[in-house]
């Protein structure tokens, strides 16, 4: 059988274009199997094509952005009518709302007065432009123009507005890649509320993922609110991810509150580390409460 | 002299149109499981160049061009390079008979090419995860690739036609 595409003309060439091509099918081969066990390897080669592909995505993108976002505001336009009556009901809720905010908030101050608690912010945020999309039909993920250099850790939790849509997989200098919630490869330890119920919120690349491993499957109901739970050491506790939507074949799916649509600027919840411990350092709590570190005598030595 | 600079630049163009097709892949215009896909672009132009420079689209520059777009577009490594080089080695008797015949059987021909791409993809990707990956966003964006073909195929012959001799009209 001869192959045109693994090269023409004599004899010898055809030869050497058939080693070629079966070399390039077995490399093929394998890097589908380093892919599935996720070799570190192949971790080098993606980064570098995630700094290539974003500024390259992010320039391609403005002008195909700027037609989305016309066409978006055209249709808001001729919906302005029905917006309106929208927002007029929302507003009377939300007014019912903020007087209840309100109360609890003045309870909350009170109540950390009586305990002389003080509250230092744990996070801090970057916010940070979607540049690029999976494309593919398989991969729910985005890549952002904000990488190691900004200070964007892997595992660092990225929100729309209001909730959490996923997690830094992958970091290039200036550009990370986000695994959304909805993606096959997606696992997050969840907590559902009220009830108190642990699970594992599992992405099949669907737009709505499904709960697994629940504590208490049989207290779970409709309207539930599903936020991130610490388990794992991943998320942070308590971002919001969505609400219980339907309990079908014993299949509990869930509504991400996020608008994966939408997405133009996304924040990136970074954890702040006030204490940096040094591995050989020793860890003293004095009785005050105050957290320091011996450093070890060869840094002394060393200074000197 | 003269001759070695036409093909530098014909391998230029085809490596630099490949790229471009799958940077555009990459655009974030739809997000997410709810957004209509995007068309993959890097399909529709390794077609095009193996149906009309086939010296230069050979399997190692499949290879190389597929590996760029799984990194691009973080499939899963090596499903998106292997099931573009599965398919064009099995198409590879029926793309030179499509050469001299009209665009529809040259889309016709394309139609079976992406169907193969990703019908390959997703068992490829169903056997990475363990799990069967959903059909219809497959559909939507085979059927949209296979949709741009023919604006792809009508401005890229546009452009091969640049410095080549008017036709005669007798």
């Amino acid at each position: 059988m001869a192959y045109q595409i693994l090269g023409n003309g004599v004899p010898f060439w055809r030869l050497i274009g058939r080693g070629v091509g079966v070399g390039a099918l077995l490399a093929a081969v394998a890097i589908y199997i380093l892919g599935i066990t996720s070799d570190p390897r192949l971790q080098s080669l993606r980064e570098v094509a995630l700094d290539i592909s974003a500024p390259v995505t992010g320039i391609l993108g403005a002008p195909l952005r700027m037609v989305r976002r016309g066409a978006d505001d055209a249709g808001e336009f001729l919906d302005m009518a029905a917006y309106n009556r929208q927002l007029r009901k929302d507003i009377v809720g939300l007014s019912r709302w903020r007087e209840v905010a309100l109360r609890l908030e003045a309870e909350n101050a009170q109540l950390r007065a009586l305990n002389k608690v003080t509250l230092a912010p744990r996070f801090d945020y970057i916010t940070a432009q979607v540049v690029g999309n999976s494309g593919g039909a398989f991969t729910q993920s985005i890549t952002i123009n904000a990488g190691r250099a900004q200070g964007v850790r892997a595992g660092t939790v990225v929100m729309d507005g209001t909730a959490a849509i996923g997690r830094v997989v992958a970091l290039g200098e200036n550009a990370a890649r986000v695994v959304l919630v909805t993606d096959a490869s997606s696992r997050i330890p969840v907590q559902l509320k009220p009830g108190d119920i642990r699970a594992l919120l599992i992405g099949d690349n669907t737009a709505r993922p499904k709960l697994q491993f629940l504590s208490k499957p049989g207290n779970v109901v409709k309207g539930q609110r599903v936020l991130t739970s610490n388990h794992g050491g991943v998320f942070p506790k308590g971002l919001p991810l969505g609400t219980v939507d339907a309990l079908v074949d014993n299949v509990v799916r869930v509504a991400p509150s996020a608008d994966f649509r939408q997405l133009e600027f996304v924040r990136l919840v970074i954890e702040r580390v006030d204490l940096t411990i040094d591995s050989d350092a020793v860890l003293i709590v004095r009785a005050d409460g105050r957290v320091e570190q011996e450093r070890p005598a060869r840094d002394a030595e060393d200074e000197e | 002299m003269k001759a070695l600079w036409a093909s530098v630049w014909t391998v230029a163009l085809v490596v630099m149109t490949t790229l471009f097709g799958i940077f555009l892949s990459n655009v974030a215009l739809g997000i997410g499981p709810v957004s209509t896909p995007w068309p993959r672009f890097g399909i529709v132009l390794v077609f095009f160049w193996m149906l009309h420079r086939p010296g230069i689209m050979t399997i190692l520059m499949i290879f190389a061009l597929g590996l760029a777009q799984d990194l691009v577009l973080r499939d899963v490594p090596g499903a998106g390079v292997l099931a573009l080089m599965i398919a064009a080695l099995l198409l590879d008797r029926m793309v030179p008979p499509l050469r001299t015949l009209p665009l529809v059987w040259r889309w016709l021909g394309f139609g079976v090419f992406v169907a193969l791409v990703c019908a390959l993809e997703w068992v490829l990707t169903s056997a990475a995860y363990l799990s069967m990956q959903p059909v219809d966003l497959v559909l939507m964006q085979g059927g949209m690739t296979f949709l741009v073909y023919p604006v792809i195929s009508i401005a890229l012959r546009q452009v091969l036609r640049i410095g080549r001799a008017p036709r005669r009209a007798f």
